[in-house]
């Protein structure tokens, strides 16, 4: 047997190059590499999006769950390692403002007969993004314990007899979320949530707690642990898809519609392949997917939504986005930090 | 005349030393961030926090909550140490069993505890159905369910602590107490007390400080109204991305707790040294 001789230069070369491997392979294969959150979300949009995209173009797309995909874009700024990223159009805003979003031409990722307000565009007017789909933010309860038509508006959240009964998001998401919804629901706006925070108030002297997880929340609302919640339509009618006691009401005043966005981190590998995704993420066939699968409702023109996923949503979806409140996103983001502020200083 | 120690001693000394160079920086970059205001420099966010009475309140409900969690761990620490210390050949299999929890994730282990003390848990089930209470104890998402947590993730700590000093002391110290007439409580405070006082107060450091930076039971398991600091830290970090914030509840955090700390290990310190010197071991 022929030994080897491993001289120091040599074994410094090799380890040099395996440190580095991941990173020319990455850069050189053009492939995808995804993130968005896990579970339901990255289950759906493996098979919505990923798979069907990899089938077609040949380019290989790998995913990884994230725990928070924005914060993976933020902390990765100087070196991503993804290339096509789905999470809230304000955590989009909010990358966008500090500098970490890959701008497009307007004519490289054609959106049209999407509505404006769910197009992110930079300063200089280029598309920051593919509005993959978007999820309505109504409030949930647990059949067994609220009966049909009880809870009708948000306002319905702050009655005393539901005290110690509900739950609300934590102040991060609260801040953007149950906040603006209350605010439309007291007569307010994006910009003017001051009646919206009295109505908080009320609503958080309610609460027995604030969810901090989808699972959480999922648990304490099929438990009946708590009996209702502001909460997302998806999970709601995921859980019901599952035989769990849990619907989902759609408030008076409207329900929130909550914007997904895809986009690619700035300096990133595999630009031209990521814009391949994001084209492909607005077709209408992969967001019907994404509609059928886990409830996430579709943002492409001509994208529609399967009749037993209607009967799940209880109405048309033409109907259901009649009752949709779609505030100014931008704003919301720009004001998130301040008012996560009051929102505790509120609650402290 | 200065004698330096051999260059190969030095030497050996320089890993060590990088190590703790990267825990230094690490410190002086966390300083210098609480000091970042916009593109300049100032005590602005350590002024800003303590003009918040909610912040204020939070950061003395974190270290009240640490401390109450570090004195029940304790409590319940040192029964559990001593009954394993006599288990003879069965007290491997018991220490064995207290770090077993450590094998299940928090995350995990604190939604366990969502069944068992919700107000549709197993507990308050059984009180409902046995007639002790007519409707639910709230035990969960208040300062009670943060304490509950806490003490099941830390309590392993003090006891394997306690483990420590107790499998080395001697218990001929209590017989022979007990044969000069002193009374159990008498025994426990002038002789076992001593001899483990300086795992007692290494067990209630690292629960200390390790309560006091809790994020995911405060997060599971607290309520709206009860944030611990380590979870706005958290929130700043990973949500808000506002570093500088999240560093100067960090240094504040940090400051208190050595304040709280340090006259503990010198106590500590002071009682090893009083201590006998064993079978010499």
């Amino acid at each position: 047997m022929t030994a080897i001789r491993l001289t120091r230069r040599a074994f410094g070369g090799l380890a040099a190059g395996a440190l580095a491997a991941p990173y020319v392979a990455r850069a050189a294969d053009g492939k995808i590499v995804a993130t968005t959150w896990g579970g339901g979300v990255g289950d759906m949009w493996k098979a919505a999006f990923g798979e069907p995209f990899a089938k077609r173009t040949g380019i290989a797309v790998d995913f990884v769950e994230s725990a928070n995909p924005a914060t993976a874009v933020q902390t990765q700024a100087a070196d991503p390692q993804f290339n096509v990223v789905t999470s809230t159009y304000v955590d989009a805003v909010n990358l966008d403002r500090a500098g970490l979003l890959e701008g497009f031409d307007p004519a490289t990722l054609p959106l049209d007969g999407v509505a404006d307000s769910y197009v992110l565009k930079s300063a200089e007017g280029k598309l920051l993004g593919a509005p993959s789909y978007r999820t309505i933010y109504g409030i949930a309860y647990n059949t067994d314990l609220v009966k049909p038509g009880e809870i009708t508006s948000w306002k319905d959240l702050a009655d005393p007899k539901w005290k110690g009964k509900i739950a609300t998001a934590r102040p991060f998401y609260g801040s953007i979320y149950d906040l603006t919804a209350f605010a439309y629901a007291t007569g307010g706006d994006s910009d003017n949530v001051d009646e919206g925070l009295n109505l908080y108030k009320q609503i958080a002297d309610n609460a027995l707690t604030a969810f901090t997880s989808l699972a959480q929340a999922n648990q304490l609302l099929s438990r009946g642990e708590i009996y209702a919640a502001p909460y997302y339509a998806a999970r709601v009618w995921a859980m019901k898809s599952e035989g769990l006691p849990v619907e989902l009401a759609i408030p008076e005043e409207g329900a929130l519609a909550l914007p997904y966005l895809t986009y690619v981190p700035k300096n990133t590998f595999a630009v031209p392949e990521a814009l391949k995704m994001l084209n492909y993420i607005m077709e209408p066939e992969p967001q019907a997917i994404a509609a059928e699968m886990a409830g996430y409702l579709p943002l492409a023109p001509g994208a529609k939504v399967s009749p037993r996923m209607e009967q799940v949503m209880g109405m048309p979806y033409a109907d259901l986005t009649t009752k949709l409140i779609e505030p100014n996103w931008t704003t919301l983001a720009v004001n998130q930090d301040a008012r996560v502020q009051m929102i505790e200083k509120m609650l402290g | 005349m200065t004698s330096w120690p051999p260059a190969r001693t030095i030497l050996l000394c320089l890993p060590a030393l990088a190590l703790m160079s990267v825990f230094a920086a690490g410190l002086v970059l966390l300083f210098l961030s609480s000091l970042t205001v916009g593109q300049g420099w100032g005590a602005d966010n350590y002024v800003e926090f303590f003009a918040r009475p909610d912040l204020r309140r939070t950061l003395v409900r974190t270290l009240a909550m640490a401390a109450i969690t570090t004195l029940l761990c304790t409590l319940i620490a040192y029964p559990v140490a001593r009954a394993i210390t006599r288990a003879g050949r069965r007290s491997g299999l018991l220490t064995v069993l207290v770090i077993l929890p450590w094998m299940v994730s928090i995350v995990v282990r604190s939604y366990g505890w969502i069944v068992v003390l919700g107000n549709r848990g197993t507990f308050n089930s059984l009180m409902m159905w046995t007639g002790v209470t007519e409707g639910p104890i709230q035990l969960l998402f208040n300062q009670t369910g943060i304490l509950i947590g806490l003490v099941h993730v830390f309590c392993p700590f003090s006891i394997i602590s306690l483990l420590a000093v107790m499998d080395r002391a001697d218990p001929d110290f209590e017989e022979a107490a007990a044969s000069l007439g002193a009374r159990p409580y008498e025994s426990f405070a002038r002789v076992t007390l001593p001899l483990i006082a300086p795992g007692l107060l290494t067990g209630a450091s690292i629960v200390f400080l390790l309560s006091a930076g809790a994020v995911l039971t405060p997060f599971l398991l607290g309520g709206p109204r009860d944030p611990m600091l380590a979870v706005q830290v958290y929130q700043d970090v990973f949500q808000l991305f506002n570093f500088p914030r999240a560093a100067t509840a960090t240094m504040i955090l940090m400051v208190i707790a050595l304040l709280v700390i340090l006259p503990v290990q010198g106590v500590e310190r002071l009682l090893t040294r009083r201590l006998p010197e064993g079978d010499g071991q």
